[in-house]
């Protein structure tokens, strides 16, 4: 993948990402798990998304807290306004 | 529209399977980047991201489409998510123009003028789904989601065209970072096809 690659690795950006976030703690990465548990944070810092900080693939979300949460952002794109 | 969530949910997990069988980097990644689904019905389109929610896929009613063509939504949408977390970090635009109408190029995946950062996505958006086909083998398949890659070469060129001849008027309108993941996608599209013309500008 073209952001796989080189300088502009995606995985450099996460890594930049997470390190500028305001985690409480240094932070340093071991392994990919804890590169996603580090991610997973920082996605809930900074777009306070409540996802799940724990690792594993993704799902499918179902409270209806958060339903109505991503609806409400996904409403923004002109083509998804009228999400049921 | 109302659309059966469960039998959706079903039809994402044998995509991600085939994404899985036929790519283990692009499912890696995959389950790295992507938190959460969100699936919903609508009228309009079939999945969608948001820079305000990088992770979390919106699946429409995709039930009709084989596995590998579901592989390639998710793949085109995990491609958005990595461009917000790129931007977050690096900035891609001259956010005060690249709304305007005079500066809109047209998308490759759209075929249509539109603003900057979405042309630019879809710079990123088609390269990466041309790659993913070269690397899976579905090249010649019938496509119903996505252009043939043939028409996706063309419309790539279309773009990175568009896009540079926007640069020659506004060269700061994306940043050195922006600049420096267009230059990929030109130098990968000048793989892809050794006939491919050389762009008129370098980026």
């Amino acid at each position: 993948m073209v952001l796989l690659t080189g300088e502009t690795s995606i995985i450099r950006t996460m890594l930049t990402l997470i390190a500028a976030s305001k985690l409480p703690h240094k932070l340093t990465i071991r392994n990919l798990d804890h590169l996603q548990i580090e991610y997973r944070k920082f996605l809930n810092i900074h777009y306070q998304l409540g996802c799940n900080e724990n690792t594993g693939h993704p799902l499918v979300v179902t409270s209806p807290e958060r339903i109505a949460m991503l609806k409400s952002k996904f409403s923004q794109l002109e083509a998804l306004d009228d999400l049921q | 529209m109302h659309i059966d969530s469960t039998a959706i949910a079903a039809k994402v997990n044998l995509a991600i399977q085939w994404l899985q069988n036929h790519s283990p980097q692009h499912f890696a990644l995959f389950n790295l980047a992507i938190t959460d689904f969100l699936i919903a019905g609508s009228s309009r389109g079939r999945a969608g991201s948001v820079s305000t929610a990088p992770g979390c896929i919106w699946i429409g009613n995709i039930f009709k489409y084989d596995d590998w063509e579901v592989a390639e939504i998710l793949v085109h949408e995990l491609v958005h998510t990595l461009v917000f977390l790129d931007e977050n970090q690096h900035c891609h635009y001259d956010y005060s123009r690249i709304s305007k109408p005079e500066n809109y190029a047209v998308s490759s995946i759209l075929k249509m003028p539109r603003p900057v950062n979405k042309v630019f996505h879809s710079i990123i958006v088609a390269t990466e789904l041309i790659l993913f086909r070269k690397f899976v083998g579905q090249a010649t398949k019938i496509h119903r989601v996505h252009p043939p890659t043939t028409d996706l070469l063309g419309q790539l060129y279309t773009s990175i065209s568009g896009l540079q001849d926007l640069l020659v008027r506004e060269p700061s309108i994306i940043t050195t970072r922006a600049a420096a993941l267009l230059a990929k996608c030109q130098r990968s599209l000048m793989s892809f096809s050794p006939k491919t013309k050389a762009s008129p500008h370098a980026i």
